[in-house]
């Protein structure tokens, strides 16, 4: 199991005196910060590049867009899309398709800077299988009874190939601390992964109809997601400092403002099936 | 650094040539040994005056002696905190042997034990030292039924944790690791059960403890900040003692006596909590089958084999272990060995000779599921050779100087599959051994009733050595991303990789205003060449040691310090205030976001900077009476500064509390009930937590748009502790005595804040909520029944 989660255990089982409690604080916010959020896989639909800005943590507005900024995408077999906004801060990929092997430039144009992503789309190295359900009842490990996802999957020989798996509950995005799911064929290169449990924040019921996607991920995406992941699953006593997620953005000019975000890009393998 | 230590030698030189003048006078030396009466233990830095003069000595660690005198008649007073004095006339013409037993103080009305000093005593000895009887120990509020003697010296100023459950200890605003720790002269590299809910030491097996963190004597070296030298029990050489108590959580019993009586004696100690009342409070059936212990075992014997010979063996055994079978174990221990050898040459010069042998392991282990069940672990060993010598030329000086040398194996992290099934790939960090050679010579010198110098150096060569074909890289790069490994040089098994040199001088000078007041000026330098890599908040028994290497320089540290010490009323009231301003270099930290557990990248993620601590220490202490106590306060900054942290400007150290108050206070209720009490109080210390977040897929993620580093202040902690000690009723003449302690940990029911993070709130997934968490959310009691016969 991961150190994070084994830190955790840990610390639920022998403290049984520790808690935690909800505070309120106040931090101080800095100075927005442009964030760029988008993705591009080989799904059909349209994917979305979004562009904003950072907020206060406390603040419980809305992020503010940015609008009126100038995208091009392009990818090394000559192929060059200029992003079509659609909504304020929201640019559509209308043409480009993701395709393994190839490297992918974003270029970003604001009123604070330019900025590019490079990012190359990995192979997808562990084909989905068969998605199955095992009932667990409540203990230590399982705080909540029900059924838990299975994956059944075959991992690609080369190593180097590393995974996020998503999933999605009657069609809607499972998205808590607890459902953040990573992989990598570190331990596991071209054997069949027979049976591997997946971490979810609530269990499933009978009638469910779960899909699980599987997006392939290049080094910097995936130590991307880890960043993210020791975030969300703070490790309290054995807490280390607050880091912020790395990004692939980069300032093409040192007057350009800061930014943060990802830009990814995902083969995307997918299974689905009903609890029974 | 040269200059001062050409200016020392020279100042040394002289010094022992002054020393050794005879002025043409025929001396005879006074020498024995000074012992507790009852028990025949050896009495360390115990005080043998010279009447009507200002000659001095103190008893060594073994309790040894030497006055040198031109011939006469001489009344002497022996005296030791917790004893009562002893007065001898004697009339000297040759050399003489004197071994002297000094009866314990036992007051019937009121058990302090904590005598008030006599004749400005207080302040002639040296006042770094914050010595805590064993017996007072006792008397101070037991966490969990034991008299803890690492958490009392929390509450002397200066000292501090980074909060209820952390590992380890700070003083003066160095890191956990920057302590040294000896029982026995062994080292203990992990030095608390239950993330310090009891200490390693066993409290009936110890005999006295010392801090040193003012000066630092040049007979102890490897670790910056601090020196805490316990010494165990030698065995009560006249009859056997049996010392025990019973508690709700562990329980410990201890056996002395002798082998032949007033020569030779043997002391065995046992301790070991239970699981049950821990894991029986969970709910949860899955967990009542499992265990969460600690043990740990103590064995001690010594011969007196002549009047200048004698020998001791003994050896410490310690464990812990959280055994949750199907989930996953984890598993620590400290393992001791030392042989020692005391011999005396000639009335001037005492020999100790030690071969210590100390073995630290870890290991952890998951093992739920069998596919990716492992097993890992780690650990240090360490074999050390000392001589040292304590050699008392005339009463004016006392000299210790010696030879140590020490062979350190470190296996900073190996991993294996732990079953048939499972597909985890062994991993293995790359073993490294270290040779640690000093050399110290510590000078005490009383020139006059009023002025004293101790100087001191001690002088270090540090190598690096290749356990096994070993290749080492220079790491380039910006400071805050891991940096690129170039240059590789291979050292095959046996070559030195690095040597490292340092000379540490110390130099304490005290001025004494009367018999009442001291002042004291100090400097000290230190170095460490064991570093405790760790990243997070409180130390884990994941965290491992390192030793200076190709790429990792030792740390050194600088201090200065000054003092004013005062007895008042009599010497019912002691009161000091001391400041200090420290130095530290190439202390070590990670860039954001690196993995310490099992990175083969480590090296390349670290970063070398400096820090600075400085702080004033106001000590406030009653003896005598029925009510006494003390108070401490400390108001201190600590922090530190990294290119690639913080924007390159100083940030606090996660372990940094402005104010720091305790406050203990002891009440002879009646002649058989006392009641204590403790209160603490800190400043919180800082964290990092980030003013912005944004969000990538739905998942929010928190920024930190200022790259700042400890920008947070979490809430301050207090905590009172309060505890009753019922003494049974003895029989005039009986030897069986017996006391009930009920205590309460946390009387106030504070929940005292570790530490304050973000994380995604439930109900708003999108948003997060600051969560406090704390190690103890109640009031913890606590009933030990401690029995002596």
């Amino acid at each position: 199991m991961k150190l994070h989660q084994f830190l955790y255990l840990f610390l639920c089982f022998c403290l049984i005196t520790a808690c935690e409690d909800v505070v309120d604080i106040k931090l101080k916010k800095g100075h927005p910060v442009l964030v760029v959020d988008g993705w591009l896989t080989n799904k059909r639909e349209t994917q979305y590049v979004n562009l904003y800005y950072t907020r206060g943590i406390s603040q419980s507005k809305d992020y503010q867009p940015a609008g009126n900024a100038r995208l091009v995408l392009s990818d090394d077999a000559g192929h060059r899309e200029v992003l079509t906004e659609t909504d304020p801060g929201k640019y559509a990929i209308k043409t480009i398709k993701g395709a393994t092997g190839r490297t992918y430039k974003l270029s970003v144009e604001t009123e604070d800077g330019t900025y590019e992503a490079v990012s190359l789309m990995p192979r997808i190295g562990l084909i989905p299988d068969t998605l199955a359900f095992h009932y667990r009842e409540k203990s230590l490990v399982y705080p909540n009874p029900g059924f838990y996802p299975l994956l059944s999957a075959q991992e690609l020989e080369g190593k180097g190939d590393r995974v996020q798996i998503k999933l999605y509950k009657n069609g809607i995005y499972q998205n808590k601390a607890n459902d953040l799911n990573l992989f990598s064929d570190d331990h596991a290169d071209s054997y069949y992964i027979f049976n591997m449990e997946l971490d979810v924040d609530s269990p499933y019921v009978k009638g469910d109809r779960i899909r699980a996607e599987i997006w392939s991920l290049n080094e910097d995406a995936w130590l991307f997601w880890k960043d993210v992941e020791g975030q969300l699953h703070n490790a309290q006593i054995f807490a280390t400092p607050l880091t912020n997620s790395r990004s692939n953005l980069k300032k093409l000019t040192p007057e350009s403002g800061d930014v943060t975000g990802y830009f990814g890009t995902s083969i995307v393998r997918s299974k689905e099936t009903v609890v029974k | 650094m040269n200059r001062l230590t050409c200016a020392l030698f020279i100042f040394m030189v002289t010094a022992i040539f002054t020393a050794l003048d005879s002025k043409g006078q025929k001396r005879v030396t006074l020498s024995g040994y000074l012992r507790d009466a009852s028990t025949g233990e050896n009495l360390a830095g115990a005080l043998i005056a010279v009447d009507g003069s200002s000659r001095h000595v103190l008893s060594n660690d073994y309790g040894f002696y030497s006055v040198t005198l031109p011939p006469g008649e001489y009344y002497l007073h022996y005296s030791y905190l917790g004893y009562q004095t002893a007065d001898k006339h004697l009339r000297l013409a040759a050399d003489t042997l004197v071994t002297i037993g000094l009866a314990p103080s036992i007051n019937l009305m009121n058990e302090v034990v904590v005598n008030p000093p006599s004749g400005g005593q207080n302040t002639n000895r040296p006042v770094s030292i914050s010595p805590l009887s064993i017996n007072s120990v006792r008397l101070l509020p037991p966490l969990l039924g034991e008299a803890d003697l690492i958490r009392s010296f929390q509450l002397l100023p200066g000292v501090s944790s980074l909060g209820d459950g952390a590992s380890g200890f700070n003083v003066r605003g160095g890191g956990v690791d920057q302590n040294l720790v000896l029982q026995d002269e062994a080292p203990l590299y992990f030095t608390s059960h239950l993330f310090n809910l009891f200490s390693v030491a066993n409290p009936d097996a110890v005999k006295d403890a010392n801090l040193y963190k003012t000066e630092m004597p040049a007979r102890y070296g490897g670790r910056l900040s601090s020196v805490l030298d316990t010494r165990l029990k030698d065995g009560n050489n006249k009859e056997w003692v049996f010392t025990g108590g019973l508690g709700i959580i562990a329980s410990r019993i201890t056996a002395e006596g002798p082998l032949v009586k007033d020569k030779s004696s043997v002391i065995v100690s046992a301790r070991r909590s239970y699981t049950d009342l821990i894991t029986r409070q969970m709910s949860d059936p899955d967990i009542r089958n499992n265990s969460v212990y600690f043990y740990d075992l103590s064995a001690k014997v010594n011969v007196t084999l002549s009047p200048k010979d004698r020998v001791f063996l003994s050896g410490y055994f310690g464990k812990d272990k959280i055994d949750a079978d199907e989930i996953f174990l984890l598993q620590w221990g400290n393992g001791t060995g030392t042989l020692r050898w005391n011999h005396v040459f000639n009335p001037k010069l005492f020999l100790n000779t030690s071969l210590i042998y100390s073995d630290y392991k870890y290991r952890l282990g998951s093992q739920n599921n069998p596919t990716s069940s492992y097993l890992w672990y780690a650990g240090i060993n360490d074999y050390t050779l000392k001589n040292g010598f304590s050699w008392y030329p005339d009463t004016r000086n006392t000299i210790y100087f010696g030879l140590e040398s020490t062979i350190h194996k470190f296996i900073p992290g190996r991993a294996e599959p732990a079953g048939p099934e499972s597909l985890y790939q062994p991993v293995k960090m790359p073993g490294q051994k270290a040779r640690d050679n000093a050399f110290y010579w510590d000078h005490e010198l009383n020139f006059s009733e009023a002025f004293a110098v101790e100087y001191g150096i001690r002088y270090s060569l540090f190598q690096s050595l290749a356990d096994e074909e070993t290749v080492v890289f220079d790491y380039q790069g910006p400071d805050g991303l891991r940096k690129e490994a170039v240059n590789a040089t291979v050292y095959r098994k046996g070559e030195s990789i690095r040597s490292y040199h340092n000379f540490q001088p110390r130099v304490s000078v005290k001025l004494y205003a009367g018999r009442q007041a001291a002042f004291k000026a100090s400097f000290s330098r230190t170095t460490q060449n064991l570093h405790l890599i760790s990243n997070t908040i409180s130390t884990s028994p994941l965290d491992f040691w390192i030793p200076s290497s190709y790429n990792i320089k030792p740390e050194t540290a600088n201090q200065f310090s000054l003092g004013y010490f005062r007895n008042l009323h009599d010497n019912n009231y002691e009161v000091s205030l001391q400041t200090y301003y420290r130095q530290l270099f190439n202390q070590i930290d990670f860039i954001d976001g690196a993995e310490t557990v099992m990175n083969e990248n480590q090296l390349a993620e670290m970063l070398y900077g400096k820090g600075r601590a400085y702080g004033a220490e106001f000590y406030f202490k009653k003896y005598a009476g029925r009510l006494n106590g003390w108070l401490s306060y400390t108001l201190s900054r600590s922090e530190r500064r990294f290119d690639g942290i913080n924007n390159n400007s100083y940030f606090p150290a996660k372990y940094d509390k402005t104010h720091c108050l305790s406050l203990v206070g002891v009440y002879q209720l009646r002649p058989r009930i006392s009641i204590s009490g403790t209160y603490n109080y800190a400043s919180g210390t800082p964290v990092t937590l980030p003013g912005d977040r944004f969000q990538i897929d739905g998942y929010p993620i928190q920024y930190n748009s200022g790259g700042t580093r400890n920008n947070f202040r979490i809430p301050d902690y207090h905590r009172l502790d309060l505890s009753a000690t019922f003494k049974g009723k003895v029989r005039p003449g009986g030897r069986y005595t017996s006391e009930l302690v009920v205590s309460l940990f946390n009387a106030l029911n504070r929940r005292n804040t570790f530490s304050v993070y973000l994380r995604q709130n439930n109900s708003k997934p999108s948003d997060f909520e600051a969560v406090r968490f704390a190690m103890f959310g109640t009031v913890i009691p606590s009933v030990t029944w401690n029995f002596k016969f």
